[in-house]
């Protein structure tokens, strides 16, 4: 598998994956959608690491953070949105964009670990 | 790989295309003999027609987690000899508790390069010789 080709496939894959989460979040105190919530966000972390996408995994790893074991999604969830429409944006840059990786860290200045 | 070392038949599963695409692409070039999937049904149909000596399993899938399917290949008889192990980016620590608590042969924590798996996976098949 060339990289080119992986890296598209990322990209294709993580467009999925954020569909699948905005769908789970609203209904996160559900155990099922719950579920969903940490696989796809486990998965999108582990996968934009294989591809070099490091910003996106940091970006990620931090709302795993930001919502912690779910126990207050409600209260956590606006910002949590927000992480998700700041990765759906990093997913469309080449890691080689330098504006990739600082968008990732202003994000992640501006959304502190609770 | 060196000529007189065994030519490992691995199955893996994996929910994840784009782990499974470079696992698949790190173990062949290592000598292993790969087949891989993204789902229950096709490692079902894999596990009958290709019999694999080593399974390699993701943890965190849907539809049942990889300790879950370790579980029910431990209590086949079919099944409960084949070498389980578990490949997953959490923790290297809870992964070992988790491959432990499920019967697991082995485990192996997904590096970003994916570049120690070929070999902590041979170490495993090896020690698991039979």
């Amino acid at each position: 598998v060339t990289r080119p080709a992986l890296v598209d496939k990322f990209r294709a894959v993580t467009a999925e994956r954020l569909g699948r989460l905005r769908n789970a979040l609203p209904a996160a105190s559900d155990p099922d959608q719950w579920a969903v919530v940490t696989r796809e966000l486990h998965t999108i972390k582990g996968e934009a690491q294989l591809v070099g996408f490091a910003h996106v995994a940091r970006v990620a790893r931090h709302i795993e953070q930001l919502l912690g074991d779910g126990s207050q999604v409600g209260a956590r969830l606006a910002s949590t949105l927000a992480g998700l429409e700041e990765i759906d944006a990093l997913r469309l840059l080449s890691m080689d964009d330098p504006e990739a990786a600082s968008r990732a860290d202003a994000y992640l200045a501006a959304h502190p670990p609770a | 790989m060196g000529s007189s070392e065994k030519r490992w038949r691995v199955l893996l599963i994996d929910d994840s295309e784009i782990s499974l695409a470079i696992a698949s692409d790190v173990l062949a070039a290592d000598g292993f003999d790969v087949r891989a999937t993204t789902t229950l049904e096709g490692f079902d149909e894999l596990l009958v027609d290709w019999s694999p000596e080593v399974i390699l399993t993701d943890v965190n899938m849907p539809g049942m987690t990889g300790a879950e399917l370790c579980r029910v290949l431990k209590r086949r008889y079919e099944t409960a000899h084949v070498p389980i192990v578990l490949c997953s980016g959490m923790a290297a620590e809870d992964l070992a508790a988790l491959a432990r608590a499920c019967e697991a042969d082995g485990f192996v924590p997904k590096s970003e390069s994916m570049a120690d798996l070929a070999p902590q996976l041979r170490e495993v098949c090896e020690t698991m010789a039979w």
